[in-house]
C-alpha cells in the first residue's frame, strides 16, 4: 500500500472513531433526558411528600423515611431556636452517609463542592474529614478549600500547622492563602505576630501583616510598625497600608517614615496611611510628595491632602495653580472630589 | 445518478485523451506540489491535534469550581478590582444592553468605561439619555497616544459608569484611551456588541488571584449570541442561531477556542487573547505601552509583544486561557458582514507577524518562536495559499492523468478527513466537559455543522484569508471593521 493511501485509510478510521464517539455522546445525552424527566417527576413526589408531613398526614410507609429527621429537626429547634449549627448538624447527621461517600468517590470538582457544603457542618467528624483533604488532597486548590471552610467553622489548626499542611510555596495561591487566614480564632494572633517577626520568607511575613491588619484590633500596631522597616517592600507596603486601615495613631511614626521610603509603592501606601490618619504631620511631607517622579505618587498625596482637609486643601487649592507636574495632578484631584 | 457517473467517466477520459502528451511531462510537477501541498496542510493539522490532546488533557485534569456559589465562597473576598473597557463606534443598536448587562454583573469591584471612538450615530445621544450623563472629571497620567477626548461623563445613578466621548482614531486608540482612565490593577477590554455571563468576571479573575505575580492576561471563552434569548443582558435561553451562516461560525468558535487557545495556553505559547473578553494586568500593559494604533489586530499584537517584552526582559509571567467564562457575541449573518470581518482578522494577523517576524523560530523565544510563531506562519501566512493551490491545482492534474488518484485521496484525508475529525473531536471535547448546549437536537446540529464547515465554507475562508492578503501588501489599512448589528432578541 502506498503512503498517500495510508493517509487516505488512516483518516478515515480517524473519522469514524470521532463520529462514533459523537453517537454515543449524543446517545447519552438522550439518556440523560429521559433520566432528568424521571428525576424531576420524583423531585415533585418529594415535595409533595414533605408538603403533607408538613400537614402531619404523611403515609404511613413513609414514617421511617421522613418522620424521624423531622423529629430530630423539631427537637432542635425546641431547644434553641438561634442554634443554626446545631440544627445544620440535625441535617448532616441524616445525610453524612452520602456526604462521606460521595466524597471519597466524587471527581475533584465535586469533591469541591462537598468541602464548600461541609463548611456549614461545624461537626467534629466533618472537620475530620477536611483536616485530612487539608494533607491529602494534590490540587491546593481544594487543601485550601478544606482549610477555608475549616477556617468558617473556626477550627483552622493554627498558623503554622495550616501553612505546612497547605504546602503553597511561593508567590502562586498566597492571595487565596491569605483570607483563609484571616479566619484563624483571635486566640491565634500572638501565634501570627511572633511569625512575623520571625519568619525568613517574606510570603509568611506578608500573610501576617494582612491578617493582622484585617483582624481590627489594634494591639497589633506595634508588630506592624515593626513590619514597616521590613526588607521587602511588599512587607513593608502592606504594613503601612494596614496601619492606614486600622486608623490607630500609635502608627503615625512609621507612616511618617515611609513617606520617604525609596520604594514608590511603600510611598503610595504611606499617602493612603497618612489621608486615612488625617496626619496633620505628614502635611510637609505629602507636599513634597506631590513632586514624585511617579504619578501615582502624586496623585495619591494630593488625595491625602484633600482627605486631610482644612489648611491641607487649601494649600492643595494654592499649588493648583501651579503649572507643573504638582500643580496638574492638584488641579485633577480637586476637580475629581469636588464634583463628588 | 449512473448517466452522471457514466458522463463523469467520459469527461475524465477525454480530457485525459487531450492531455496525453502533456500529462507525462508534467507528472513530476504535480508530484511535488500534492507534495508540498499535503506537508503544510499535514503539519497543521498535526499542530490541532495536539492541541486537541492538550485540551482534553486539561479539562479532564482540572479542578473547575462549576457552581457560582462555591466559586464565590473559594474567591470572593480576594477577587480584584477590574475597569471593564467598551470601545464602542457606531454602536447605537446594541449599546444600551451591553451596559445594562454590564452594571448588573454579579462582582463586587469594577467599574464600566464605555469609550465613545467619535460614533457618527446616535451611541453616545442614546447613553446620555439612558444615564442622564453629566460632565465630570477624573484625574489621568496622559501616558500613552490616542485622539483628543471631548469630555468624560459620568452616570449620577450608576456610580460604576464613566463614558468618555473622544475624537475617533480607532479601537486601539479608544482603548489606550479607556486604559489611562481606568483605576482599578486589572482591566477587560470589551466589544460593545457582546455580553459577559453573570459570574464571568469572578472566573476568569481566577488565575490572577492564584498567581497574582506571574499571570499578566487571561481569555475567556466567545460564544455566538446569535438565537439566544437575551433578558436584562443575560442569556436566559440557550438557542442555536437560525441562520445557517451564524451556525457554521458557533462550531468554529467552539473549535477556535476549546481546542486552540486550551491547547496553547498549556503550553504557555497562548497569543491571541480575544478582543471581545480578555482581561489583563493593568500596569504590565502601561509598561509596554498599551494598544498599538497602527494595526487592526490590536488584540493579537498587545499579546504577542506582552510575550515578546517579559521573554526580552526576563520577567517570569504566564498568558492563560481559562474555558468557563463566556461572552456572548453577535457573529455575522450575512456573508459581506462575515467577508469584512475575515478581511479584518487577515489584516490584522499579517500586520502583526511582519511587526514580531524576528521571534519566528528564534530561540531567543523559546517554545513561543517555534510553536506559537511557526504556526502562525503556517495558518496565516503559507496555509490559505497552499490550500488554495490544492483545491484549483490537484483536481486538475488528477484529471488529465498527470497525478495518481492515490495522492489526490490524500489531499482529500488532509483537507477534508482530518477537517471532519478536528471539528467533531472539538465538539466531543465540549459535550464532555462543558456541555453548553442543553439538548441533544442541539447537540445533532453541531455535529451536522461540524461536517458542513469543512465543505464550503472552510473554502470560502480560504479565499477571504488570500483576499486580506493581498489588500495588506497593497498597503490598505482599515480601522473598526462594519458589521451589521441588531438589537439583541429578547
Amino acid at each position: 500500500m502506498s503512503a498517500p493511501l495510508s493517509l487516505w485509510l488512516i483518516s478515515l478510521a480517524f473519522l469514524a472513531a470521532a463520529f462514533g464517539l459523537l453517537a454515543v455522546l449524543i446517545a447519552l445525552r438522550l439518556l440523560e433526558g429521559i433520566r432528568l424527566g424521571r428525576r424531576l417527576h420524583l423531585a415533585d413526589r418529594h415535595r409533595y411528600l414533605i408538603h403533607r408531613a408538613m400537614r402531619a398526614d404523611l403515609p404511613r410507609g413513609h414514617l421511617r423515611l421522613h418522620v424521624a429527621p423531622m423529629r430530630a429537626f423539631s427537637k432542635a429547634l425546641a431547644q434553641d431556636p438561634g442554634d443554626t449549627p446545631g440544627l445544620l448538624n440535625v441535617a448532616y447527621s441524616y445525610t453524612r452517609g452520602d456526604i462521606a461517600r460521595n466524597f471519597r468517590r466524587g471527581r475533584p470538582r465535586r469533591r469541591l463542592r462537598y468541602m464548600h457544603v461541609m463548611a456549614h457542618f461545624p461537626a467534629r467528624n466533618v472537620r475530620g474529614v477536611l483536616r485530612r483533604a487539608m494533607v491529602r488532597e494534590r490540587d491546593p486548590r481544594l487543601r485550601l478549600a478544606a482549610a477555608k471552610a475549616l477556617g468558617d467553622m473556626g477550627a483552622l489548626p493554627g498558623l503554622h500547622r495550616t501553612l505546612r499542611l497547605l504546602r503553597t510555596e511561593g508567590a502562586a495561591f498566597q492571595r487565596v492563602l491569605r483570607s483563609v487566614l484571616r479566619r484563624l480564632p483571635a486566640n491565634r494572633r500572638p501565634e501570627v505576630m511572633r511569625a512575623l517577626a520571625e519568619a525568613r520568607c517574606p510570603h509568611v511575613r506578608l500573610i501576617c501583616v494582612d491578617v493582622l491588619g484585617q483582624s481590627g484590633d489594634r494591639s497589633v500596631i506595634p508588630s506592624l510598625i515593626r513590619a514597616s522597616r521590613d526588607a521587602d517592600l511588599e512587607v513593608r507596603a502592606g504594613a503601612v497600608r494596614a496601619i492606614g486601615r486600622l486608623g490607630d495613631l500609635g502608627g503615625s511614626r512609621a507612616v511618617l517614615a515611609a513617606l520617604a521610603d525609596p520604594a514608590w509603592e511603600v510611598r503610595c501606601q504611606a499617602c493612603f496611611a497618612a489621608g486615612r490618619l488625617r496626619l496633620v504631620r505628614a502635611l510637609p511631607a505629602l507636599e513634597m510628595l506631590l513632586h514624585d517622579r511617579n504619578w501615582w505618587v502624586r496623585f495619591r498625596a494630593a488625595e491625602a491632602l484633600y482627605g486631610i482637609g482644612g489648611d491641607a486643601r487649601a494649600g492643595l487649592r494654592d499649588l493648583a495653580a501651579q503649572p507643573n507636574a504638582a500643580g496638574r495632578v492638584a488641579q485633577a484631584v480637586l476637580l475629581e472630589r469636588d464634583a463628588a | 445518478m449512473e448517466a452522471a457517473l457514466d458522463a463523469l467517466a467520459r469527461g475524465l477520459t477525454e480530457a485525459r485523451l487531450g492531455f496525453e502528451a502533456v500529462a507525462p511531462l508534467l507528472q513530476p510537477w504535480a508530484t511535488v506540489v500534492a507534495l508540498s501541498v499535503i506537508a503544510v496542510s499535514g503539519v497543521q493539522n498535526v499542530i490541532y491535534a495536539v492541541q486537541l490532546i492538550l485540551a482534553a488533557a486539561v479539562l479532564v485534569r482540572r479542578t473547575a469550581v462549576v457552581e457560582a456559589s462555591a466559586l464565590d465562597w473559594l474567591y470572593g473576598d480576594v477577587i480584584l478590582p477590574i475597569s471593564l473597557l467598551v470601545p464602542a463606534y457606531n454602536e447605537a443598536e446594541t449599546i444600551e444592553d451591553v451596559v445594562e448587562a454590564l452594571l448588573a454583573l454579579d462582582y463586587p469591584l469594577f467599574e464600566v468605561i464605555v469609550i465613545n471612538d467619535g460614533s457618527t450615530d446616535a451611541t453616545f445621544e442614546r447613553l446620555r439619555a439612558r444615564y442622564g450623563l453629566q460632565p465630570s472629571t477624573r484625574a489621568y497620567a496622559d501616558a500613552l497616544p490616542h485622539a483628543p477626548v471631548r469630555g468624560v461623563y459620568a452616570a449620577p445613578e450608576h456610580p460604576r459608569l464613566i463614558v468618555v466621548d473622544k475624537v475617533n482614531g480607532g479601537k486601539a486608540d479608544a482603548l489606550n484611551a479607556g486604559l489611562l482612565l481606568a483605576r482599578m490593577p486589572l482591566f477587560a477590554s470589551m466589544d460593545s456588541d457582546s455580553l459577559l455571563e453573570g459570574d464571568s468576571l469572578t472566573r476568569i479573575v481566577q488565575p490572577f488571584v492564584e498567581d497574582p505575580d506571574r499571570v499578566l492576561a487571561v481569555g475567556g471563552t466567545v460564544r455566538a449570541v446569535n438565537g439566544c434569548e437575551v433578558e436584562r443582558g443575560q442569556v436566559t435561553q440557550l438557542r442555536l442561531p437560525r441562520s445557517n451562516l451564524a451556525r457554521l461560525q458557533v462550531m468554529e468558535y467552539i473549535r477556535a477556542f476549546l481546542m486552540g487557545r486550551l491547547g496553547w495556553s498549556q503550553l504557555g505559547v497562548l497569543t491571541t487573547v480575544a478582543g471581545a473578553f480578555g482581561v489583563f494586568r493593568r500596569s504590565a500593559i502601561l509598561a509596554i505601552g498599551g494598544y498599538r494604533r497602527d494595526t487592526v489586530g490590536e488584540d493579537y499584537e498587545l499579546v504577542l509583544r506582552l510575550h515578546r517584552h517579559c521573554r526580552e526582559t526576563g520577567r517570569a509571567y504566564r498568558v492563560v486561557f481559562v474555558p468557563e467564562p463566556v461572552c456572548w457575541t453577535q457573529v455575522p449573518e450575512t456573508w459581506r458582514g462575515l467577508r469584512a470581518q475575515r478581511l479584518r482578522w487577515q489584516r490584522g494577523a499579517l500586520e502583526t507577524f511582519v511587526i514580531h517576524w524576528r521571534m519566528l523560530f528564534n530561540p531567543r523565544y523559546g517554545r513561543l518562536g517555534f510553536l506559537a510563531m511557526g504556526h502562525n506562519l503556517l495558518v496565516d501566512v503559507l496555509g490559505p495559499l497552499a490550500e488554495t493551490l490544492g483545491y484549483v491545482l490537484l483536481p486538475f492534474f488528477w484529471a488529465i492523468g498527470a497525478l495518481d488518484t492515490d495522492w489526490m485521496l490524500a489531499f482529500v484525508a488532509m483537507i477534508f478527513t482530518f477537517g471532519v475529525f478536528l471539528s467533531l473531536g472539538a465538539l466531543a471535547l465540549e459535550e464532555m466537559e462543558l456541555k453548553r448546549y442543553p439538548r441533544a437536537r442541539q447537540l445533532m446540529v453541531l455535529t451536522a455543522f461540524a461536517v458542513l464547515e469543512n465543505f464550503g465554507y472552510r473554502q470560502i475562508n480560504n479565499i477571504w484569508r488570500i483576499q486580506g492578503s493581498w489588500q495588506f501588501l497593497r498597503g490598505k489599512r482599515g480601522q473598526w471593521g462594519v458589521i451589521p448589528r441588531s438589537a439583541f432578541r429578547r
